[in-house]
């Protein structure tokens, strides 16, 4: 058993100071910041949450300032940012004007107009709102849900295994986006909406953690250190708690950051397809599939909410790749 | 417990899964407010009385658990009910799409595989070098790309900008050659690739990378066990602990994420469909779903939830075939 041999002697005597500082937050960040790659995915996500903080204060703001029926917004006297949702009125707005480089581009739209005229920029900046919003907080349900039962299935074995992987393996075996589909058109009643996509994302992916977190708790209930616990008499939760999820737990918390990822992934294809955001919500999936129409004549149209979406996703798997590195002592360095 | 009564032991302990994936398909289908028919005709008007005879002529009118029964004994003989949209059969609509579909999936794993576990094996023996350096920023774009709009810039690239590649459908290899007007099998093979090739690139990405991630942080974690270092002592050559050490070790998370992924490609296959206009399976969702076919909808849940316990079973025997670690059954 190679790979607990290492944490033999922590496990027997109990944790001790220096097992604890190296497990510690402040020294987990600090390896982070040390790895140039985390760091910078680190900076990226910072910033797409700050993004999405304003735009959620600023949309508050104006809506107690000026009345819910008002659709200015403070965005729009900065001149950088035009209104994300109001589609300008005949004659005021071009559509479909392309981007800053381009010869026929100005400074006004830097990434150019969509096909309403609205400012492309401002609705990418928006876009981020949902996706984080809908990607941290799923996932946060599928994280906690899924350690609790993948823990508990493969720590007893047994019946009580039996069950919960059948219940599991039962939502997890329609795949997500057709599951999510499926619940968010019927509940909805053939009017899908952003809500019903978020509680739908957020059920069908307990189960991809509790299997994860079952097959590494699978390897770890063979372990000595967890057969010395038994012979010393600790109790099952207590063992469940400190040996078996901490030693499971590395692969199911890289797993989490990567999820936020998929989440996004899974929402961004919800969106495209007209089950997720809908118009005129700035959503990144809800663009790409507007601008699928205009791929032989205007091609920035796909590329920038694709290049949105991959950007905020590359941070949170680059965070989560350092995360990795910083909290598994498997890893030497 | 032995490898075979286990296989069987697994495939009887699926039926639950089954069952349980046609009561939830069930229950969602029938969760929608109104009932089935008015949501069909969405909201063209009428006479309550045909209404009213559809119902009855589809047993639409009888209790919830009623129908699911009827529905359930039907299903085990084979039939998963009748389109009332379209005035087929569900199998029989179901059965003309899966082809494409299957194609579409089991290539973009070939492609996947085939590229992953090389590529996370190099990085994990020269790790830190400028080799492992690449192949992880093209798995990190990989996982971080939205399959869709690989898809869509794919066909940007080399279809719209290059014409070298078709933007849409597939060439099915199954059919004759006469029937696209091609010369021979020959042309047919050179064609069905031509086609499979953006949509199989599109959808197996996200696999590979994944799986080339996994790969590579395995064979790390497994390159540092005690037991390669025993053998490094004992003189055993790289290439043999390599292969016959570490590399067998760090399989076993490779078959889950395989199996766990089934479900994301399946899932994936409703957009790739959908972005090069392949008549599969995943279109056929879409178009139930626009539709509110809900019997088809129901059917194709059911088959591709089907579809993926399948996976699982052969999954799990595996696992147990390849680490003989893991003990299953009988406890202590």
């Amino acid at each position: 058993m190679a790979i607990g041999e290492g944490q033999m002697d922590t496990d027997a005597g109990g944790p001790s100071e220096d097992v604890e500082a190296k497990f510690g937050w402040r020294y987990t960040f600090a390896k982070v910041m040390q790895d140039t790659t985390a760091r910078w995915g680190l900076y990226v996500v910072a910033v797409v949450l700050l993004i999405s903080a304003y735009t959620v204060v600023d949309s508050n703001l104006s809506r107690l300032t000026f009345g819910a029926m008002s659709d200015f917004t403070f965005a729009e006297t900065l001149p950088i940012f035009d209104h994300p949702e109001r589609i300008p009125p005949p004659g005021q707005g071009e559509g479909n004007v392309p981007p800053v480089f381009h010869a026929d581009g100005s400074m006004s739209n830097p990434l150019g107009t969509d096909p309403s005229g609205r400012d492309y920029f401002t609705r990418i900046v928006y876009g981020a709102q949902v996706s984080v919003s809908v990607g941290i907080a799923s996932t946060l349900i599928g994280f906690v849900g899924g350690t609790i039962i993948g823990a508990v299935s493969g720590f007893y074995g047994g019946r009580i295994d039996d069950l919960l992987m059948r219940m599991v393996e039962t939502v997890y075996a329609i795949p997500p986006l057709i599951l999510i589909i499926v619940f968010t058109v019927f509940v909805s009643g053939g009017t899908p909406d952003i809500t019903y996509a978020i509680i739908g994302v957020g059920i069908t992916f307990i189960p991809v953690f509790a299997r994860i977190i079952r097959s590494e708790v699978l390897s770890v209930r063979e372990m000595d250190y967890i057969e010395a616990a038994k012979a010393s008499g600790v109790k099952n939760r207590n063992i469940i708690l400190r040996h078996v999820i901490p030693n499971s737990f590395a692969p199911v918390l890289v797993y989490a950051t990567l999820q936020i990822g998929v989440t996004i992934l899974i929402v961004a294809g919800l969106s495209f397809l007209g089950y997720g955001a809908q118009p005129p919500t700035p959503d990144w999936g809800q663009m790409l599939n507007v601008s699928h129409g205009y791929m032989h004549s205007n091609v920035w149209l796909s590329i920038w909410p694709g290049l949105a979406i991959l950007v905020t996703i590359m941070g949170f798997n680059l965070f989560g790749d350092g995360l990795q590195d910083a909290l598994d002592p498997r890893i030497d360095d | 417990m032995g490898l075979l009564r286990y296989t069987a032991f697994r495939v009887i302990q699926a039926i639950p899964v089954l069952i349980g994936i046609t009561v939830i398909t069930f229950i969602l289908a029938n969760l929608a407010p109104g009932d089935p028919v008015r949501l069909m005709l969405q909201g063209q008007e009428v006479d309550q009385e045909v209404i009213e005879r559809v119902e009855r002529q589809y047993g639409l009118d009888r209790p919830l658990h009623e129908r699911y029964v009827t529905y359930m004994a039907n299903l085990v003989q084979g039939d998963l009910g009748h389109s009332i949209h379209r005035d087929r059969p569900v199998t029989e609509l179901m059965i003309q799409r899966a082809g494409p579909t299957l194609l579409l999936v089991i290539s973009a794993y070939a492609f996947a595989l085939a590229t992953a576990i090389p590529l996370g094996i190099i990085a994990a023996t020269r790790r830190n070098e400028p080799t492992d350096h690449v192949s992880r920023i093209v798995a990190l774009i990989g996982v971080s790309t939205p399959s869709f709009w690989i898809g869509i810039m794919l066909i940007l690239i080399f279809a719209i900008q290059l014409g070298w590649l078709p933007s849409s459908g597939l060439v099915y290899p199954w059919r004759s050659p006469d029937h696209y007007g091609y010369s021979g099998y020959l042309e047919l093979a050179f064609q069905t690739i031509r086609h499979l090739l953006l949509p199989m690139v599109a959808l197996g990405t996200l696999q590979m990378a994944t799986l080339m991630r996994v790969e590579r942080t395995q064979m790390i974690e497994s390159l540092q066990g005690e037991y390669v270092k025993l053998a490094r002592a004992y003189g055993v050559p790289e290439r043999t602990i390599l292969r016959k050490h570490a590399f067998q070790v760090a399989q076993l998370p490779i078959i889950t994420i395989v199996g766990l992924n089934l479900s994301t490609a399946l899932g994936g296959a409703v957009l790739i469909e959908y972005v090069f206009n392949i008549n599969g399976m995943g279109r056929l969702f879409l178009e139930a779903i626009q539709s509110l076919d809900y019997q088809l909808i129901m059917g194709i849940t059911i088959v591709i939830g089907a579809m993926f316990v399948i996976g699982v079973i052969i999954t799990d025997i595996s696992y147990a075939y390849i680490d003989p670690r893991v003990t299953y059954g009988d406890r202590d």
